[in-house]
């Protein structure tokens, strides 16, 4: 899971959120006491110890779907592989690739 | 304090402060981590409050130290209190005479009342301001920094050095350190953005105002006597005109002032004459009232024209 948080906290950093050292460490500490049972509360948790200005909520947010939902993943997977699907694999239109 | 994030709700809700899920967390996290909260978010959703109610809360003193443009480390942190210094002075002219009576030149006379000055600048002759109370008190408290975004630059890096060590030194003392750290809450209406370096310092909330449901939550909470069908409406209106272009956006402030006086004069919905003549709660100028005329007529208009299909009436609520 740390490497993890540190893997989100370099996202965050690439994504113009700055987070410091200190920041993550907060995270760190903080997780200690609510724990990551709760995805609510866990998503709280990351937004107040690592997002300090209230423009960068949005971006948290998105990147936090994307990071630890996997929505983002399965969205990149269907735009990279667009006629992977069984049903068109063998068909014609499959051909554009 | 408090030991999980139900229990600053539960805690929070006894002060009849309806909080959610979010705001707990942080709140939680400030008093177990120790760190000072920095609140942002528009004026009137309650950060003040806030830090009223985490200091009802926890039965704890709230220091609170408003912030201005020009606030200074004597109005914020300390003085020395010359007026007292001077009259002492005055009093105890004689027995500075005896002191000073060995003495044959100007030099040794200074000498000797250098030899005194401990006397004069003692706790005796400090007065504490708010930032060296919330140090000094024997009890642990909450100390409410409102507005920060107001003072300057300076005060900011210097208020960064009192939240990174709790401690201050008084050249004529000594350093001056917390007796117990206090939970510190910071609110800031951005109107400018503040350090990195105090941000970092801090954990982050960001308050907007109340969805439908929280506000009608709010407002039967402070206002029990209130219908439901009043509640109901204020609060449709209500968002309708934060989305306006106003002045000043109403707080949940002025639109508990509003529906308390709705509720006094007995009015149960919002078509009755009373209801424009006590815009000016929720109003506080002239051309904010007159917008929020217009919205109102609007309202009541698209209320009318949908009474006769009706059952529609709740999609409007958000």
């Amino acid at each position: 899971m740390e490497e993890r948080l540190i893997e989100f906290a370099s996202v965050l950093r690439r994504n113009g959120i700055r987070v410091s050292l200190s920041e993550n460490m907060d995270t760190f500490r903080a997780l200690e006491l609510i724990g990551i049972g709760d995805p609510v509360l866990f998503r709280h948790t990351l937004r107040t110890t690592l997002v300090k200005r209230a423009g960068d909520v949005k971006p948290f947010e998105e990147l936090f779907d994307y990071f630890f939902l996997g929505i983002g993943q399965a969205l990149d997977a269907i735009d990279r592989k667009p006629f992977e699907h069984p049903r068109t694999r063998h068909g014609g239109i499959g051909g554009a690739r | 304090m408090f030991q999980s994030v139900n229990d600053v709700i539960a805690g929070f809700g006894a002060q009849k402060y309806i909080c959610n899920n979010n705001v707990a967390t942080v709140v939680y996290l400030g008093t177990a981590l120790q760190k000072p909260i920095l609140v942002e978010g528009p004026a009137g959703v309650g950060k003040t409050e806030l830090g009223k109610v985490l200091a009802d809360a926890l039965g704890m003193e709230l220091i609170r130290l408003q912030c201005y443009e020009g606030l200074d480390e004597a109005k914020a942190l300390y003085e020395w209190e010359y007026a007292k210094q001077l009259l002492y002075t005055q009093i105890l002219k004689e027995k500075i005479g005896d002191i000073l009576q060995g003495s044959r030149t100007l030099q040794e006379a200074v000498d000797c009342v250098a030899n005194q000055d401990g006397v004069f600048f003692s706790d005796r002759f400090l007065l504490p301001r708010p930032l060296l109370r919330a140090l000094l008190s024997e009890k642990r408290c909450v100390l409410l920094i409102d507005e920060v975004d107001k003072s300057d630059a300076e005060f900011e890096a210097f208020l960064l050095e009192i939240l990174s060590d709790f401690q201050i030194s008084v050249p004529e003392i000594g350093t001056l350190k917390a007796k117990h750290i206090p939970f510190v809450i910071l609110t800031s209406n951005n109107s400018r953005e503040m350090s990195d370096a105090l941000k970092r310092r801090c954990l982050h909330l960001y308050i907007d105002f109340p969805d439908s449901q929280r506000e009608m939550e709010i407002i039967k909470l402070k206002v029990p006597d209130v219908g439901n069908q009043l509640a109901e409406e204020v609060v449709r209106l209500l968002h309708r005109l934060r989305k306006l272009d106003l002045k000043k956006t109403p707080s949940i402030s002025e639109t508990l002032d509003w529906v308390r006086a709705l509720t006094l004069l007995n009015v149960k919905q919002l078509d009755h004459d009373l209801v424009e003549e006590t815009l000016s709660t929720l109003m506080k100028y002239e051309a904010d009232i007159r917008k929020a005329h217009q919205e109102l007529k609007a309202y009541l208009a698209e209320k009318q024209a949908q009474r006769p299909g009706g059952g529609s009436e709740k999609d409007h609520l958000h």
